[in-house]
């Protein structure tokens, strides 16, 4: 199971990116990948990494920050595959996995971490650099286009 | 009653060391205290190696640090409050955020007031909050000038977009800038203080790695928003070298000895799709 | 019967003063060993509790610090600054209030302490 979570994570970011490589070079076969790799993410990796982590974890009552993390994290994937393949629902998609993590999960993970008085901030900090650069990228592509 | 040689005191040191013990002179004090309680179990009967290993188990792999942290923030209120407003700002400005972004979309009205409080707080007091902290948290990495060049170049980064979104002049500009900053020279300084705290020499190869691939896929990105040439190979280069040389090598070495699915792993999986995405976006539109 | 934490928090620091003003000079291990002889074993201060509030005290200005070389170590030594003599005894004075009102709230005749066991 763990080296399952290992294995499908690196595969899957991979084919995405290769997919996206070829794409931008307008060769054939990019679709295949694209899908594959988010897919692969959204339909293998998150589930199996998210419930192998949580088994493995000492503190169980941290159960609804993997809950929302991996609700929110399938939904963006998932989007963003609907997006870049053009496909029918994207958007509603999106509107909703835009915010999902600032009104799911980041309530439910900085509420776990005040009430364990942690001190831990290295976990703490790197989330919420990951959610800045998100939400600063996604404007920054939301009005691009 | 029996005394710690000096080889046996090392170890003490050592331990503390790798905490980062650097608080006025709680170092001093957790060596003494904790080669006090070997001591008392030697004079007991026991040897120093199961003495050692059962204070440090009682510690806890980060104990030292949670106790320096605890410390940290009693002593220093300024500290505190500095990192109570920097968590709140954080929350509150994303949250801003997003529904700035949301209501423009939608073309609802006072979407931006609601982007441009948002980014303040984020990139005003969130964002140099948040540096602050981790300086003076991990101080392993501690030369001045890697947080001075994070600081601009992402503060340039978070306006430029800022400018961008609501269609003022400049943005371009103070996003090259940014950019560039971050890769030309905050990579190389992180790069030099990494290569100087690892002794692992594999570690090192792989941080090289690493770094350079980073280095070409922002330089490929750069190159895309110039219009110079060469900048697909360089994204090319980049990217993989990234994603499939650099990451796989990095998870290897740290979780290798590590016997459960550490959370971070999925965090950084993640990470790394949306940068890929962001990036290639980014240069492709 | 080992007393629990949730009891001791707020205590610790008139315990370590109260200890300063009687024995003087003490470093941190000493105090530990100290609080688990005089309570025979029943409150023991962990090094967590402890040194967090010891440098809070020393950055209020409540107590000083020497520090001496002892058995191939720097030794770190606690005692009262001057104006950390009268704020501990203040702290002590009401510790020494609150331990005889509890008494007094617990046991059903006032004026008489519980068995302590």
């Amino acid at each position: 199971m763990k080296k399952l979570s290992y294995i499908s994570g690196i595969l899957s970011i991979n084919l995405f990116l290769v997919g996206s490589l070829i794409k931008m070079a307008h060769w054939p076969g990019a679709s295949i990948l694209i899908i594959l790799g988010l897919g692969f993410m959204a339909l293998v990796f998150l589930p199996v990494a998210t419930i192998t982590a949580y088994k493995d974890e000492v503190d169980k009552t941290l159960l609804w920050v993997y809950v929302s993390g991996f609700i929110c994290a399938f939904v963006d994937i998932i989007g963003a595959m609907f997006k870049i393949q053009h496909f029918e629902g994207a958007n509603v998609l999106l509107l909703i996995g835009l915010p999902l993590p600032f009104v799911l999960f980041l309530p439910v993970f900085v509420y776990n971490h005040i009430k364990r008085d942690d001190q831990q901030m290295k976990g703490f900090l790197g989330v919420m650099f990951l959610l800045t650069y998100i939400v600063v990228f996604s404007a920054l592509l939301a009005f691009k286009s | 009653m029996y005394h710690l040689n000096e080889e046996e005191l090392n170890f003490v040191r050592k331990e503390v060391e790798r905490q980062d013990i650097h608080f006025r002179h709680l170092a001093n004090d957790l060596i003494d205290h904790i080669s006090c309680e070997i001591e008392e179990m030697i004079s007991r009967g026991r040897k120093f190696q199961d003495a050692y290993k059962e204070v440090l188990g009682i510690i806890g792999t980060d104990g030292l640090q949670d106790l320096q942290k605890d410390t940290l923030y009693l002593t220093d209120k300024n500290y505190r409050i500095m990192k109570n407003s920097m968590k709140i700002s954080g929350v509150a400005g994303m949250a801003l955020l997003v529904f700035g972004i949301l209501f423009k979309m939608q073309h609802y009205p006072g979407g931006d007031i609601l982007l441009v409080i948002g980014f303040l707080l984020l990139g005003g007091l969130f964002f140099p909050a948040s540096l602050m902290v981790m300086r003076k948290e991990y101080q392993q990495l501690d030369r001045p000038l890697i947080y001075i060049t994070l600081m601009i170049g992402g503060l340039a980064i978070i306006f430029a977009v800022l400018l961008k979104v609501l269609h003022w002049p400049g943005a371009n500009i103070l996003f090259l800038l940014g950019y560039s900053m971050m890769d030309l020279l905050f990579l190389p300084l992180l790069l030099f203080s990494l290569l100087k705290n690892t002794s692992d020499s594999q570690l090192k190869t792989t941080y090289v790695i690493g770094a350079f691939s980073l280095f070409f896929c922002m330089a490929g990105g750069l190159f895309k928003m110039l219009h110079y040439p060469g900048a697909f190979i360089l994204l090319i280069v980049g990217s993989l070298g990234l994603t499939a040389v650099f990451f796989p090598m990095y998870v290897y070495k740290m979780y290798k000895a590590s016997d459960r699915l550490d959370p971070q792993f999925i965090f950084l999986c993640i990470g790394m799709l949306y940068f890929n995405m962001f990036n290639l976006l980014l240069a492709y539109n | 019967m080992i007393i629990s934490n949730e009891f001791i928090k707020g205590l610790i620091k008139p315990i370590i003063l109260k200890l300063l003003e009687d024995h003087g000079k003490m470093y941190g291990y000493e105090i530990t060993q100290k609080v688990e002889e005089l309570t025979q074993g029943k409150i023991k201060l962990t090094f967590g509790a402890l040194y967090p509030i010891l440098h809070k005290l020393e950055a209020d200005g409540i107590v000083l610090t020497e520090t001496l070389m002892v058995n191939n170590r720097a030794r770190v030594y606690y005692l009262l600054s001057k104006t950390g003599k009268v704020s501990a005894r203040e702290k002590i004075a009401e510790l020494e209030e609150f331990v005889r009102t509890i008494g007094k709230l617990i046991s059903p005749e006032p004026g008489i302490l519980p068995c302590t066991t």
